[in-house]
């Protein structure tokens, strides 16, 4: 792996916490020395947090697929008009 | 032969797609009824409950998450306490319960603007990668179900390709951010 990626890698075991503490240390100085591994490491952050607003983007998708479903399924007539009556 | 069918769809069906659809006939009833009685519409009850939905399904992937009321009891406070804070409500309209106090919405569900813009476009200009962050962060796959899934020969290289992601999103990102004329100096 190219030292970019091994540089991405050791900056989400840290930031899980997944380093040894001798290895802790070595990135810690690693990230004193280097002012861009170190503006890396607020980008990535950025990163699982885009992450998560799109999983929960996408999960709000899927619920609205199984809303689409049980409000066209003939079957679920009585379930549909129970919710109707509450908004007339 | 129909029923294997069945049973392989079923199997197909993704976690999140059956607890939704169990708590949607179970829970959207009680949401709808207290939208409506707030003054809402179906629209407003729709887009609450999904969001509870939301919420509720992140909190039970924790595995330390433990209820003492019911699964609908529960997306019901949720959508209280979203309900109050969509529509910027008063607390004391609403009557919480002490269970339906205890509960809290995590903190970065409504995003920035900034954050906002940049997911939208990371959605187009980065889907691949995104969807492969989003298969191993969250819908725990293996990275060997990952490889399989998206066509890679083996685990390292699905892992080599996870990195791959995370700069190439990083740097969109970087780029969004800083702008170019500071980026090139």
């Amino acid at each position: 792996m190219r030292t970019s990626l091994n540089d991405v890698r050791q900056t989400e075991q840290y930031l899980n916490g997944q380093l040894t503490p001798e290895e802790v240390l070595v990135f810690e100085a690693k990230l004193l020395t280097n002012p861009i591994l170190k503006l890396n490491m607020l980008f990535q952050k950025k990163v699982y947090l885009i992450v998560a607003m799109y999983h929960r983007k996408k999960l709000k998708e899927e619920a609205e697929v199984v809303h689409q479903r049980l409000f066209n399924d003939t079957n679920k007539k009585d379930f549909q008009q129970n919710i109707y009556s509450l908004f007339k | 032969m129909e029923v294997l069918e069945a049973t392989i769809i079923n199997q197909d069906k993704k976690e999140s797609e059956k607890v939704f659809e169990e708590l949607y006939e179970l829970a959207f009833p009680l949401v709808a009824k207290f939208v409506s009685k707030m003054g809402g519409g179906l629209e407003d009850a729709k887009d609450v409950f999904q969001d509870a939905l939301v919420i509720f399904y992140e909190k039970i992937a924790n595995s330390q998450f433990v209820i003492s009321i019911s699964q609908e009891a529960y997306i019901l406070g949720i959508s209280k306490h979203l309900w109050l804070r969509k529509f910027n409500k008063d607390y004391k309209s609403v009557s919480l319960d002490d269970e339906e106090k205890e509960i809290s919405i995590p903190p970065d569900y409504f995003p920035d603007s900034n954050s906002l813009q940049l997911m939208q476009f990371l959605e187009q200009a980065g889907k691949k990668c995104m969807d492969l962050l989003r298969a191993f962060y969250y819908e725990k796959h293996s990275m060997k179900s990952i490889a399989q899934l998206l066509g890679y020969s083996t685990e390292r290289s699905a892992t080599v390709q996870k990195y791959k992601c995370l700069e190439k999103i990083r740097d969109i990102i970087k780029q969004k951010s800083i702008g170019y004329e500071d980026f090139a100096e």
